[in-house]
């Protein structure tokens, strides 16, 4: 049997659980046709990935990993040849990777966790925060007050900037990409290097933004352009792939939600829930969750 | 006994402080938040605070100072960028410019390899940008102290090899210290090993009739500083940077500014051409309208930074420079 650890990386809610949680309930229930199939049960508890498919299931938003710490999920699954792979990787909180990147330390817990040769990277697609510049929101807040002027005709020329208002620079404001490129590079250099590393490059919520028309490499090039340029100028170190993952297809139910949302509805009608997943991998679309694991296993990156 | 509701500002999420700051620590609209107005469940937390548990410390994102350069620039192709002027002239803002025309891929094909300055360059740019919540773009003061250096590799464009970028930053008082006593120039350790040096000329000074013959005064005094120092300007390429231009458009004459600006170019090069050729560019880093795009003119500077060293022959063969990479490190040595 081949014993191979992932490590998956991203930042505080970047789809992390929700993904293990589908991919669990697909080994599983093999409703579908995967690549890498399920094999048998791990020795010991699998109640953390029994409890996040059921969340998945029954369409509910996952809790925060933050809230229950590090959990190291252990798969025991057949690759397309039929040889038996054992995949272990940690579901970490993105809290642990942020701090990382803001405050230049990390437990020595993590760093075991992170030192396969073979990532992970999840990037929420609907919630990339790019730079943005007080110039052009200026321009936006001008053409705004323009349009109410003409009709309340109300003078905003006189607005002075208050001291209170202002925010200091904290490293957690930094654009989503320079966050994931600072995070990159810690992990290609000590203390947390081990060599060239594969990088299945992630976005989750794909259907979010499914209507760009846009492939998960061209996604990456137009909304995450400083990472793309790390990406390419650094290929000698990261092999990179990019995937887009719906693994819910549609929001889902809160704990305290009274009334079910529509996203939550139309994902439980499904008779087989694994049909609620998407996966984008250039011009294919499929389901099979198990594709960018499969392609991480295919060939070490080292050579 | 009745049970207290939360306090509206709780989370159940014992490490977000909106409490403090209001914000949600993942990121999310508060009403979006799962765990938002509910108390957090710390029976399981150990009694130790968090402050004792081990760490490992990784590498600092901060400035680097100059002794921190050497190990950069053994490692690949390196250009060493002094940027010097006085105080509010843009030195901060022109490399804030840099760094934010790389994240829009708009710097003329150069493209981003590494940067071990990245929090230096994220706080260069906090506030021109949205996120500060000011409403005019504005660049914090360089502090006093020796210079320190943001740093990028740049591939691609001009670049036709992996780059290392280093940009000299000095807070602006220490320049208008050595316009008053030039022997302060050769304190300057970024000036002794610069493959070039940039000189600010403050465009909104320049555009002003009551500052603009002593920000001409003070040009000239800096390059006479220069010029009796040899080692620091012979075979260097120099830049002569107009900054603020799109304030410069703003006035009523913004031609004269240019003519103005093209002028000092040709006197300095008239006054000093014996020993560097100084090149004038117009720039806009951090414009506060529309009249001119972000990093205005900014890769036009950039494409001459990367130009390999004039008369790099002419230098070696001078008596008693030795290697260039040594007299950085004599100069370092000099200023510790």
């Amino acid at each position: 049997m081949t014993e191979t650890s992932i490590v998956i990386l991203g930042l505080p809610a970047s789809g992390k659980t929700t993904y293990l949680a589908a991919l669990w309930h697909v080994l599983m229930s093999r409703e579908l046709v995967t690549e890498l199939k399920f094999d048998k049960l791990p020795m010991g508890d699998v109640k953390y990935l029994n409890r996040i498919a059921e969340r998945w299931r029954d369409a509910y938003v996952q809790g925060r990993t933050a809230l229950s710490g590090t959990h190291i999920v252990k798969l025991l699954l057949k690759d397309p040849s039929g040889e038996a792979v054992s995949l272990t990787f940690p579901d970490a909180p993105g809290e642990e990777f942020r701090d990382m990147w803001e405050l230049r330390q990390c437990e020595p817990s993590i760093i075991e966790h992170i030192r396969s040769e073979r990532v992970v990277l999840f990037i929420h697609a609907d919630r990339i925060e790019a730079p943005r510049w007080v110039v052009d929101e200026n321009r936006v807040i001008k053409r705004l007050e323009k349009a109410v002027d003409q009709v309340t005709e109300d003078d905003h020329s006189n607005q002075v900037e208050g001291e209170s208002d202002i925010v200091d620079w904290t490293p957690k404001l930094a654009p989503t990409q320079v966050q994931l490129v600072g995070l990159l590079q810690l992990l290609a250099g000590a203390p947390l290097t081990v060599g060239p590393r594969r990088l299945a490059v992630v976005f989750s919520a794909w259907d979010l933004v499914a209507d760009n028309m846009l492939t998960p490499e061209q996604f990456l090039a137009v909304n995450l352009p400083l990472l793309d340029q790390f990406l390419r100028n650094n290929a000698n170190f990261w092999d990179v792939k990019c995937y887009g993952i719906s693994a819910q297809g549609s929001k889902y139910d809160k704990d305290d939600q009274v009334t079910p949302c529509a996203g939550a509805i139309k994902a439980r009608e499904h008779d087989l829930p694994s049909n609620r997943i998407k996966l984008v991998d250039g011009a294919e679309t499929s389901s099979d969750l198990t594709r960018p694991l499969n392609w991480l296993l295919e060939k070490s990156a080292s050579k | 006994m009745e049970m207290l509701p939360a306090p509206a500002t709780s989370c159940a999420n014992p490490m977000c402080r909106v409490s403090a700051d209001g914000k949600c620590i993942e990121g999310l609209q508060l009403t979006e938040c799962s765990q938002y107005g509910r108390l957090p469940d710390l029976s399981g937390m150990p009694a130790e605070s968090a402050m004792e548990k081990p760490v490992v410390h990784l590498p600092s994102a901060q400035l680097l100072s100059v002794t921190e350069l050497p190990i950069l620039l053994r490692a690949s192709s390196s250009q060493v960028i002094a940027i010097i002027g006085p105080t509010g002239s843009g030195k901060t803002s022109l490399i804030a410019a840099v760094y934010d025309l790389l994240q829009l891929s708009r710097l003329n094909g150069a493209t981003y390899v590494a940067s071990s300055t990245l929090h230096a360059f994220e706080l260069a740019c906090h506030d021109a940008r949205a996120q500060s919540r000011r409403t005019t773009p504005y660049t914090v003061r360089t502090r006093r102290g020796d210079v320190r250096f943001y740093h990028v590799d740049l591939i691609g464009g001009v670049f036709d090899t992996r780059t290392t970028l280093l940009l000299g930053d000095r807070a602006g008082e220490e320049y208008e210290l050595a316009c008053d006593d030039a022997s302060h120039f050769d304190d300057f350790a970024e000036l002794h090993r610069a493959d070039c040096l940039t000189i600010l000329v403050d465009g909104k000074k320049l555009a002003d009739t009551k500052t603009r013959h002593n920000t001409i005064n003070n040009v000239t005094l800096t390059f006479q500083g220069l010029f009796e120092r040899p080692s620091l300007l012979t075979g260097r390429r120099v830049a002569l940077v107009l900054t603020k231009w799109d304030e410069v458009l703003a006035v009523e004459d913004s031609a004269r500014v240019e003519s103005s600006f093209n002028a000092i170019v040709e006197r300095m090069n008239g006054l000093f051409g014996s020993q560097a050729t100084v090149t004038g560019f117009i720039v806009a880093a951090s414009p506060h309208g529309d009249s001119v795009s972000l990093g205005s003119g900014v890769s036009d500077l950039v494409e001459f930074w990367s130009q390999r060293r004039m008369a790099m022959a002419k230098v070696l063969s001078s008596p008693n420079t030795g290697r260039l990479f040594d007299h950085f490190d004599a100069a370092v040595e000099s200023v510790l």
